[in-house]
C-alpha cells in the first residue's frame, strides 16, 4: 500500500541480500547478507578487491550475470520501493532501461562490434523514451555531446573499434544515461583508462549527476576515484560489507583494519619519497571454503583469539558520525 | 660517472599500418640511460610508445634506426649465439603473470626449463638453483609443485621474476608489473624490485602508468608522449618541479585518496585524446592538447636544461613556474 504522506522511497535499498552461485562441484556465496541504501542524488562507491563480490552484488539483482551462471538470491533489493528480486523478466527489463542505467567495465565488450555507435544508442532511446527514430537520433547526438564527444553526428556513423578507449567509455556512459535513469550503476567505469582520461570521466559523472539529479552506485577498487566522486563508501571483503560510512569517515578515519590496510597500500603523491611499499600479507579467502570467524582475521594485524570464533556484523564506530559502521568488534571496543 | 649499463640513443621503432601503408611512429627518436643498481621509471599514457620502447630493448620489436648499447656492445648489431647470450642478460617482466606462465607447468618445471635454456646441464645443480631462485623472490620452497592457477597474482608475478633471474640478468625491463594485481598485494612485488636493486645491483626499467608507484620506486623518471621523451629528471625534481606542461597535467590528474586534498587541488584537465602516431602534430607533439600552447609551438621545441640531469622538451621549460618542493 502506498501512502502519499510518506516521503518517496529511496532509489536503492539493499536489505539482507545474499547471492549463492552453484557450479557442478561447489556452491559459493559471493554476497552474504549485505544491507545498505542509496538516497536520491547520492553517489555510493562500492570498494573491494577482485573476488570480493562487489560486481555480483550489483549485477545479480538486475539479472546481468554472465549467461549460464546459476544464482540463488535471498533478501531484498528495492528500487524506489519495488523489489527487483520479485520482478518478472519483462518488468526487470523495463526498469533496466529507464529506471536504472548501467555502465559496464569494458566498453568494447558491452558494445556490438558490427553495429554503428549511433544505431546502438538510438535503439535503446526509442524503446525507453518512446520517441520516433528521428527524435531518437537527435537525442543520441545530444547525449554524445553531453558526454563530451566532439562531432557527435559523425561519431554515430562509426563502429566501436574506430573509437579510442576513452571515447568508447563515453559512449558506454551515454548508453547508460540514455533512458534518463534515476539510478546509474557504473562498474569500474575508469579502470581501463589513463589517469588523464579517468579525470575527465570522473568530472563527467559528477557533472551528469548534478544536472540530472541521478543517484550513482560506482563499483571500483580505486580510492582516488572514490574521493573525487562519492558521498558514501561501502567496503566489501569476502562477500560482506566490512565498513560503511561517509567518504570522509571511511577515507580519513577508517576504522576496519582491512580498510586501513587497503588505504596504506595505495601510495599517494604526498608521502615522503623514501617510503617503502606497504601491503597486506596473505590473500583473500577462498569462498568455496567455510569461513569461521572474521574473514579478514588471517591477514589482520589486530587479530585476537575470539576473532576466529564468530563472524562479526557491522557495528557503530564510536566517536564518528552516526552512519559510520565497521565489522570489527576489536577496533570498536578500543575506541569506546 | 661510469658508463650506463644500458644506453639507448635516438631509437626509432616504426610499424606499418596494413591498410594505408603509413608509418606508425610508435617510438620516434628516444634516448635513455639506465645505470647499474638503478630503477628508472618510464611513464606516459597508453599509446605513447613506452611498451614499444621496452619491447625493442629486449628484441621483441625490430628497431628502424638508432642504437641500444649494453655493456658497451650495440645490441642491434649482435647476431647469432653470442648475441642471444648477451640478450639473455636483459630480461622482460610482462604485465599479466597468468598468461605468461604455462598452465601445464609447475613452478619447479618452469624454473627448471629456464635454467636449461640458460645452459645449466646438471640436474642436481638445477634443483638447488630452483630453490635459490624461489628464496630470492621470497617464496616458500613448497611452491615448486604448484601450478599457476593455484597461486595468487602476487605469487605468480614473483615466479615470473624468479624465472627471469634464472638467466642471471643485469637488466630487468618490467612492463606494468603490478597493474594487473590487487592493490593490497602490489607491495610484495614492488618491494622485491627494490631488494633486487639493493642486493644484486640490478638495473630496472619500470614502465608504468601509475605515477605514485613510480615515484616511490624510481631514482630517475622519463616522461613519454607520442613516441618522444618530453621530460627527464631525478624523481625529486620531476615530481617536485615538473617543467613540461604534459608532466604537470599528468601529475595533476593523479587522484588523491584524501577527499579534502582532492577538493583543494587544482587540476589541469587535458581535453581530447592522444593524436595518432601515424600523423603526429608538427613542432611540439603535445601542442594540440597543451593548455599553454602558443604560435612558436608549431616549430620543434628544444631540450631545455632545468637542473642537473633535468631536461624538458618545451619552448617554455626555462620559464615554467617552480613547484613547491
Amino acid at each position: 500500500m502506498i501512502r502519499t504522506t510518506h516521503p518517496a522511497p529511496p532509489p536503492l535499498e539493499v536489505d539482507g541480500f545474499s547471492v549463492t552461485l552453484h557450479t557442478p562441484n561447489v556452491s559459493v556465496r559471493p554476497v552474504d547478507r549485505v544491507t545498505y541504501s542509496v538516497e536520491a542524488g547520492e553517489v555510493l562507491a562500492v570498494v573491494g578487491e577482485s573476488g570480493s563480490g562487489k560486481t555480483i552484488l550489483n549485477m545479480a539483482p538486475l539479472d546481468l550475470l554472465p549467461v549460464g551462471v546459476d544464482a540463488d538470491m535471498a533478501g531484498s533489493v528495492r528500487f524506489e520501493g519495488r523489489d527487483l528480486l520479485k520482478m518478472t523478466a519483462s518488468e526487470l527489463e523495463a526498469v533496466r532501461g529507464s529506471g536504472i542505467g548501467v555502465v559496464f567495465q569494458d566498453p568494447l565488450s558491452a558494445l556490438n562490434p558490427v553495429r554503428k555507435v549511433g544505431r546502438q544508442l538510438t535503439e535503446g532511446i526509442e524503446r525507453n523514451l518512446r520517441l520516433t527514430p528521428a527524435q531518437s537520433e537527435s537525442r543520441a547526438a545530444e547525449l554524445l555531446a553531453l558526454v563530451g564527444l566532439p562531432d557527435p553526428k559523425s561519431r554515430m556513423q562509426q563502429y566501436p573499434h574506430e573509437l579510442s578507449g576513452g571515447q568508447r567509455q563515453r559512449v558506454g556512459i551515454a548508453m547508460g544515461i540514455s533512458g534518463e535513469p534515476r539510478l546509474l550503476i557504473a562498474d569500474e567505469p575508469t579502470t581501463a583508462l589513463d589517469v588523464t582520461v579517468q579525470a575527465q570521466i570522473v568530472e563527467l559523472l559528477k557533472d551528469l549527476q548534478k544536472r540530472m539529479g541521478m543517484a550513482i552506485v560506482i563499483i571500483t577498487h580505486d580510492f582516488g576515484v572514490v574521493s573525487g566522486l562519492a558521498d558514501k563508501v561501502a567496503v566489501m571483503y569476502a562477500g560482506r560489507l566490512s565498513e560503511l560510512g561517509s567518504v570522509r569517515d571511511v577515507l580519513v578515519g577508517p576504522a576496519h583494519p582491512y580498510t586501513r590496510g587497503l588505504l596504506q597500500s595505495v601510495p599517494s603523491l604526498t608521502v615522503p619519497m623514501d617510503t617503502k611499499f606497504v601491503g597486506l600479507p596473505g590473500q583473500p579467502p577462498n569462498l568455496a571454503h567455510r569461513i569461521d570467524g572474521c574473514a579478514f582475521a588471517p591477514r589482520c594485524a589486530e587479530v585476537r583469539a575470539d576473532c576466529r570464533g564468530h563472524r562479526p556484523g557491522l557495528l557503530s564506530v564510536p566517536r564518528s558520525s552516526p552512519g559510520h559502521l565497521a565489522a570489527c568488534p576489536v577496533v570498536v571496543n578500543q575506541n569506546i | 660517472m661510469p658508463e650506463p649499463i644500458l644506453r639507448v640513443t635516438d631509437l626509432k621503432t616504426h610499424f606499418r599500418d596494413s591498410r594505408t601503408g603509413a608509418d606508425i611512429r610508435a617510438c620516434d627518436g628516444v634516448s635513455l640511460d639506465l645505470n647499474a643498481g638503478e630503477i628508472v621509471g618510464l611513464v606516459g599514457e597508453s599509446g605513447c610508445g613506452k611498451s614499444t620502447l621496452g619491447r625493442t630493448i629486449v628484441g621483441l620489436e625490430r628497431a628502424r634506426s638508432g642504437s641500444i648499447r649494453f655493456k658497451g656492445q650495440d645490441l642491434l648489431a649482435l647476431r647469432g649465439k653470442t648475441g642471444a647470450a648477451t640478450r639473455r642478460e636483459i630480461q622482460y617482466i610482462f604485465q599479466d603473470p597468468l598468461s605468461s606462465l604455462s598452465p601445464r607447468q609447475t613452478v619447479g618445471e618452469a624454473l627448471d626449463e629456464a635454467l636449461i635454456i640458460n645452459g645449466e646441464g646438471n640436474r642436481a645443480a638445477r634443483q638447488a638453483r630452483v630453490l635459490e631462485l624461489l628464496a630470492a623472490v621470497s617464496l616458500p620452497a613448497q611452491l615448486v609443485h604448484r601450478y599457476a592457477r593455484e597461486m595468487s597474482g602476487g605469487q605468480r608475478q614473483r615466479v615470473c621474476i624468479a624465472r627471469a633471474l634464472a638467466a642471471d640478468p643485469k637488466v630487468l625491463v618490467c612492463d606494468e608489473p603490478v597493474s594487473s594485481l590487487d592493490v593490497s598485494i602490489r607491495a610484495q612485488v614492488m618491494n622485491l624490485f627494490l631488494k633486487l636493486r639493493d642486493d644484486l645491483g640490478m638495473a630496472c626499467l619500470l614502465i608504468a602508468h601509475d605515477l605514485a608507484i613510480v615515484r616511490l620506486a624510481a631514482q630517475r623518471v622519463y616522461v613519454m608522449y607520442l613516441g618522444k621523451i618530453m621530460e627527464e629528471g631525478q624523481s625529486a625534481d620531476l615530481y617536485g618541479q615538473p617543467a613540461h606542461p604534459y608532466t604537470q597535467a599528468l601529475l595533476s590528474a593523479v587522484p588523491l585518496t584524501n577527499p579534502d586534498d582532492e577538493q583543494a587541488r587544482r587540476r589541469i584537465l587535458l581535453s581530447g585524446d592522444v593524436p595518432s602516431p601515424m600523423n603526429p602534430p608538427s613542432g611540439c607533439r603535445f601542442r594540440t592538447r597543451c593548455p599553454a600552447a602558443r604560435a612558436v609551438c608549431e616549430t620543434a621545441p628544444p631540450m631545455v636544461q632545468r637542473g642537473a640531469g633535468h631536461v624538458a622538451l618545451c619552448h617554455f621549460a626555462a620559464d615554467a613556474p617552480l613547484g613547491a618542493l
